[in-house]
């Protein structure tokens, strides 16, 4: 296991080398490039999440012929790209515009760009564009997770963000937000223009299941850099059910693997199963009381019966309650003399809001 | 957060030369100096001045200041580091004659950022006259 600076549970960094470095063409080894390209621009290009930004390169002829650049686009992903001019006389040299849109995700990527040519010896060349993704805001990874709210609850949760960008931030307006909830800014308990204190009330319940949603804010940044909240929450109406999902992590071929689901009632009540559906042969469930209120269901995993892995979807069903609990569920078999890493969870740096249910309670 | 770099802290401030031009005094120009040990992971520095204790902090380095990479070894493997990587950052948008806070947060390559040191008070200072 290799642990972060930063110390993320688990983590693990993979490399992996697509033979090119930035703003350099790929040289195949039968065929070498045409045409070389330079960055005008310091590199990596450093942004903020989402930015969208213009790109310039100097491209240089470098084959004993003239080349027409046909076509630049990015080989994933928004963007574009054009060349002026279109066509390079041998050794001259042109200019290149890209034009894309960096993503979400924090930290260092790298988006390739296909340089398609009338060139016969080597008709498509690429250009990689390196770049380091930051946040405009604090913290980095935040998240409203409302945790599990049946029918009639309501919650609140409670975000303190910040910014050194601005001297004073401004969070003007919501341009988005799920209907079942309301949000307030509110100036920070630290007293800090810096910072403001985002407060995420649930107004009714969203459809049952997990629930991943997403708050925007207008920010006074420049290029009115958004401020994105992730929502996440569970909505229940009778029961709950908890792992919501679950995963079974990797299992050695032929081994079984068990684990449990915990069903509790909301209020007062035995839980009152109907009928319990695993979605694949290869997955057993017994139901075990655990309390009042309270059932376990222990899951049993047979990797003989699903090899290559499982990814089901459990249903319970309720003689009380019209509405099911389904359950996503995962596991990867690994054949015999593979070596697997629990990678675990990964997201034990996220920021949660700080949440309280304002009513009722169970 | 448990943080492995093992340490980092601001050991001078104010060198390089600047003029004054109101008065005719000779400021020296901030210039922050750091040491870290153990980088791994570390993509680089951001250095943020406030003219009070209490803040605004604001950036003051448009580009991340770039952490030190090992140098991969013949076997693939990162080679090790030198006890200590030094860096130096000259804060030429800083008016010399003034007081500043200065903080310095390093950043993940995976985008995290960490506050390294408590805020530093940087007095003005002269430079001797010719």
């Amino acid at each position: 296991m290799f642990r972060n600076p930063f110390n993320m549970n688990f983590c693990v960094a993979v490399s992996v080398l697509v033979g090119m470095t930035m703003g350099v063409p790929v040289h195949a080894a039968s065929s070498p490039a045409a045409l070389e390209f330079t960055p005008e621009q310091e590199m990596p290009a450093e942004v903020y999440q989402g930015d969208r930004e213009r790109l310039h390169f100097t491209v240089r002829n470098v084959a004993d012929h003239s080349i027409t650049i046909d076509r630049i686009f990015p080989r994933k992903g928004g963007g574009s790209g054009s060349a002026t001019p279109g066509t390079l006389a041998p050794g001259s040299v042109g200019k290149i515009e890209l034009d894309l849109t960096f993503p979400e995700a924090l930290g260092a990527g790298q988006v390739n760009f296909l340089v398609k040519t009338n060139n016969p010896d080597k008709p498509t060349e690429m250009l990689g564009v390196s770049y380091f993704v930051q946040s405009a805001f604090s913290p980095e990874l935040r998240l409203f997770d409302f945790g599990n709210l049946h029918t009639g609850q309501r919650a609140r949760s409670t975000l303190e963000v910040s910014t050194r960008l601005v001297p004073e931030l401004k969070l003007e307006k919501v341009i988005s937000k799920p209907d079942w909830l309301d949000v307030e800014i509110k100036p920070s308990a630290s007293g800090s223009g810096q910072s403001k204190r985002v407060v995420a009330t649930t107004t009714s319940l969203p459809p049952v299941g997990i629930v991943n949603s997403e708050v925007v804010l207008k920010s006074n940044l420049d290029r009115d850099r958004p401020l994105r909240i992730p929502v996440l929450l569970r909505a229940f109406s009778k029961y709950a059910i908890a792992p919501l999902p679950l995963s079974l992590g990797g299992v050695d071929e032929g081994m079984d693997k068990h684990s449990k689901l915990r069903i509790t009632r909301f209020g007062k009540g035995d839980v009152l199963i109907d009928s319990v559906e695993t979605g694949s042969p290869a997955l057993r469930a017994e139901r075990v009381s655990c309390g009042s209120g309270c059932v376990d269901l222990m899951l049993t995993f047979d990797s003989m019966k699903a090899r290559g892995g499982l990814r089901t979807v459990l249903k319970v069903s309720f003689k009380d309650d019209t509405q099911p609990l389904l359950v996503p569920i995962d596991a990867l078999v690994v054949p015999i003399g593979v070596k697997s890493i629990e990678l675990g969870d990964l997201d034990t740096l996220t920021v949660r809001g700080k949440t309280e249910m304002l009513e009722p309670s169970p | 957060m448990k943080w492995l770099l093992v340490m980092a802290w601001l050991a001078a401030l104010g060198t390089a030369s600047a003029k004054d031009a109101d008065v005719g005094i000779r400021h020296a120009t901030p210039v922050l100096h750091w040491t870290s040990k153990d980088e791994k992971g570390v993509y680089g520095y951001i250095i943020y001045r406030s003219a009070s204790a209490d803040g605004p902090f604001l950036r003051v380095n448009k580009r991340i200041v770039p952490a030190v990479r090992p140098k991969p070894s013949v076997s693939g493997e990162a080679a090790k580091l030198p006890a200590d990587n030094r860096y130096e950052y000259e804060d030429s948008s800083a008016n010399p004659a003034k007081t500043y806070y200065y903080s310095i947060d390093a950043v993940s390559r995976t985008g995290l950022s960490k506050q390294l040191t408590r805020p530093i008070r940087r007095e003005p200072r002269l430079l001797p006259s010719n």
